[in-house]
């Protein structure tokens, strides 16, 4: 189940603001909390995992909270609920339940087996008809109206948007009426054309949408984003990283997991940021899942990129990575078996901006018999110019070392902590991860040593290969480094 | 008294007197039932694995995210791209039949001589006189129809949303093989089918929609899209 959660008290306060001021509902007390896309109501059927919001700006399609999605068949009062009546609390309680692929018996090719419900059930707030306002998810145009369904045309996304049972003589729409977003459409209620039914609101999306073609889709994950709107959970925006650097976690919003998600898993715990994702690596040609860390960076120049590494999940030592940077995409490869903790890639040119990113994918060669996993953790920026310069690197380290530089201060109380891109707190010198500043730095890396940095990733340039030069000075200053301090053990010995 | 028992008693007051809180007997699912689905094929078929890959085995034992306590990772969101289609109007002004335009107002060919794509629209002139409102749009365009008991929804969509992370088990690609698609929900049908490289779709809704055959059966839809013709629209299309 998951919660959201990511301020508790503005929860509090709107749990006490709605207690005064919404129509009563036992939900409203609540904390929100839902179960994961796809996961279904027990006996229901089999469902998809899929985040995708589809249609990311979208009005939650009832007025006001609480409002519980779940399934109105295998709900209490449902004809597959196992008795009880539609009013029962648990219907009208927190998590929520996803029913988009619930089991029905027509076609609909997004589901397991080709077959679902192709939309989602909800209740509004309490177990009153022609009380509870559905209104427009986003502006566009009325289209149709027909015996207990409304059809809502999206001007900017080009969704259909249909609404069934609200009561027809509360709409205050007729077709052919422009709405915008959050306008009134009718009540809820329960208009099946005389035919039984809960007082529910059944909301589907329809797109042209590839590869299906024109099919309903997955309403789960975009009720989610928008009712957290509505519940003024703030929405994080995927940040940029400052001049001074920073990491992207996968935790935060600018991560994504691509091609087959749910081929992921999620570990609480280890890793920066308090945690992982890991999947099995494969010999395939084609990947089959993937995870992408956007990278928005406020200014161009020379970075420095690292991936953290958590022994327990990065077994792959050919680890494949794609980065694209200031117009170019390279694949690099990693040996994730030689170290834990940070661990660079190279340095690169990246442009002020977005559009770009690093991915990890999972046809790095492994054979999925042999069950390698590639760990997905988080990305570190370090512009060049506060790493320490090529010819310093021979230097003998030194106590100040693992000081940071002031103008790299992790106090700046100017800096925004933005969700996601937590700001570089120091860098450590390179080679050298025992320093407080790399402990920093290193989360649960904590093996220390200079496994960081002593095996560069692999690193094949399918452009232009201006990012070479950068790299090659690095790694000629690493071994120049570790040349030193193999000579400073010898010595030592 | 506090509201949520006011809320509560209010709440059991109308349930009584609209619904006399008797468990649900849910038209759809008495439909399913009908349909020779019985109960025990609730939980119908064994999962199947939607790509060839297997899944790994969460430590947990438990599917990502269902365990009850904890951080919770933020919902993920692949972003999809958008576009126009790419029309075949080659293959758009070979197709047959051509609507009679003469059937149409000439305010209504004007407005659909603007959408952006082939506008197809059922050839029965009984029909077509029941329409009560076309839209054109730039994601499309589409056609309102009430004939008697029963409401029709003509509709294309030129506005592509492409998910490259969406992948089908074996029994969704074996769908998209099918020249069209036909889904239910709540009775309403719906008919999906790609053609011109545009998407089209049908519904029918009916006004007794447990006992009409024009939603409890395929044939109906299936006859509306057999009959669609194409309204000559090349000449106003930017």
């Amino acid at each position: 189940m998951k919660t959201s959660k990511t301020n508790i008290l503005k929860g509090a306060c709107w749990a006490m603001l709605a207690m005064l001021a919404l129509p009563v509902a036992e939900g409203n007390a609540q904390e929100f909390t839902y179960n994961p896309p796809g996961t279904l109501v027990p006996g229901s059927g089999t469902g998809r995992e899929d985040y995708t919001v589809y249609v990311p700006d979208m009005r939650y399609p009832i007025e006001t909270a609480p409002s519980f999605p779940n399934s109105q068949v295998w709900g209490r009062g449902g004809s597959q609920g196992g008795g009880g009546g539609q009013c029962d609390a648990q219907n009208y309680s927190y998590p929520w339940w996803d029913n988009f692929c619930e089991t029905r018996s027509w076609d609909v090719p997004m589901c397991p087996g080709g077959k679902g419900h192709q939309g989602q059930d909800i209740r509004p707030a309490t177990c009153e008809k022609n009380v509870h306002w559905g209104v427009a998810a986003e502006d566009g145009e009325i289209t149709q109206i027909g015996t207990y369904s409304v059809y809502l045309e999206g001007t900017a996304s080009g969704t259909r948007h249909r609404y069934l049972h609200m009561e027809p003589s509360t709409l205050v729409v007729s077709v052919g009426d422009r709405v915008t977003k959050g306008q009134r459409l009718g009540k809820i209620s329960n208009a099946f054309g005389g035919t039984p039914t809960t007082i529910h609101l059944h909301y589907d999306l329809y797109q042209n949408a590839s590869p299906m073609g024109p099919s309903y889709v997955p309403t789960y994950m975009s009720l989610v984003t928008s009712y957290e709107r509505l519940l003024g959970i703030p929405q994080e925006p995927c940040a940029v990283v400052p001049a001074a650097g920073g990491v992207v976690d996968d935790g935060g919003p600018c991560f994504r997991l691509k091609g087959n998600v749910a081929s992921w898993r999620t570990e609480e715990g280890p890793g920066e940021g308090g945690g992982l994702r890991w999947t099995y690596a494969w010999e395939d040609a084609d990947e089959d899942a993937w995870a992408e860390w956007l990278l928005d960076l406020e200014e161009a120049g020379e970075y420095k990129v690292e991936v953290h590494v958590v022994a327990e999940y990065g077994k792959s030592t050919r680890a494949r990575y794609e980065l694209t940077h200031a117009g170019q995409t390279e694949e690099l490869r990693l040996d994730m078996t030689a170290g834990a903790g940070w661990r660079e890639l190279g340095t690169f040119n990246f442009a002020a901006g977005g559009e770009q990113s690093l991915a990890i994918f999972d046809n790095t060669g492994d054979p999925l018999a042999d069950r390698v996993q590639i760990v997905a953790d988080a990305v570190r920026l370090t512009p060049k110019s506060n790493t320490p310069p090529p010819e310093d690197m021979g230097q003998p380290p030194t106590q100040d070392m693992g000081t940071p530089p002031v103008d790299m201060g992790s106090t700046d109380p100017g800096m925004d902590p933005d969700p996601g891109v937590t700001p570089d707190m120091g860098q450590p010198p390179v080679g050298n991860n025992t320093t407080p500043a790399a402990d920093m730095n290193g989360g649960s890396g904590g093996d220390g040593g200079s496994a960081s940095t002593s095996s560069c990733a692999c690193r094949t340039v399918s452009s232009n290969g201006e990012g070479a030069p950068g790299g090659l000075l690095a790694l000629l200053g690493l071994l120049g480094l570790s040349l030193f301090r193999r000579r400073r053990d010898d010595d030592a010995a | 008294m506090n509201r949520p028992i006011l809320a509560m008693i209010g709440a059991v007051a109308i349930c009584t007197a609209s619904l006399g809180c008797q468990p649900e007997q849910d038209g759809e699912s008495t439909r399913e039932l009908s349909l020779g689905i019985s109960p025990a094929a609730a939980n119908p078929t064994p999962k199947e694995s939607p790509t060839p890959k297997e899944h790994p085995t969460p430590a947990t034992g438990e599917a990502p995210g269902t365990s009850d306590e904890g951080p919770i990772k933020k919902p993920l969101y692949p972003r999809g791209k958008t576009y126009k289609a790419e029309i075949d109007w080659d293959a758009a002004s070979a197709y047959k039949p051509k609507l009679d335009a003469s059937t149409l107002s000439t305010e209504d060919h004007d407005k659909l001589s603007k959408a952006q794509m082939p506008v197809l629209l059922p050839s029965d002139n009984a029909l077509l006189e029941k329409v009560t409102h076309y839209s054109v749009r730039e994601h499309g365009y589409s056609a309102s129809l009430a004939p008697q008991g029963h409401h029709i929804y003509v509709a294309g969509i030129r506005t592509v949303h492409e998910y490259p992370q969406i992948e089908l088990d074996k029994a969704g690609d074996k769908l998209l093989e099918q020249p069209y698609r036909i889904s239910r929900t709540h009775q309403i049908v719906t008919l999906s089918f790609s053609r011109f490289g545009v998407g089209y779709t049908i519904d029918v809704e009916c006004a007794k929609p447990m006992d009409d055959t024009r939603c409890t059966e395929d044939g109906y839809i299936e006859k509306l899209y057999e009959s669609l013709a194409l309204l000559d629209t090349r000449g106003g299309t930017p």
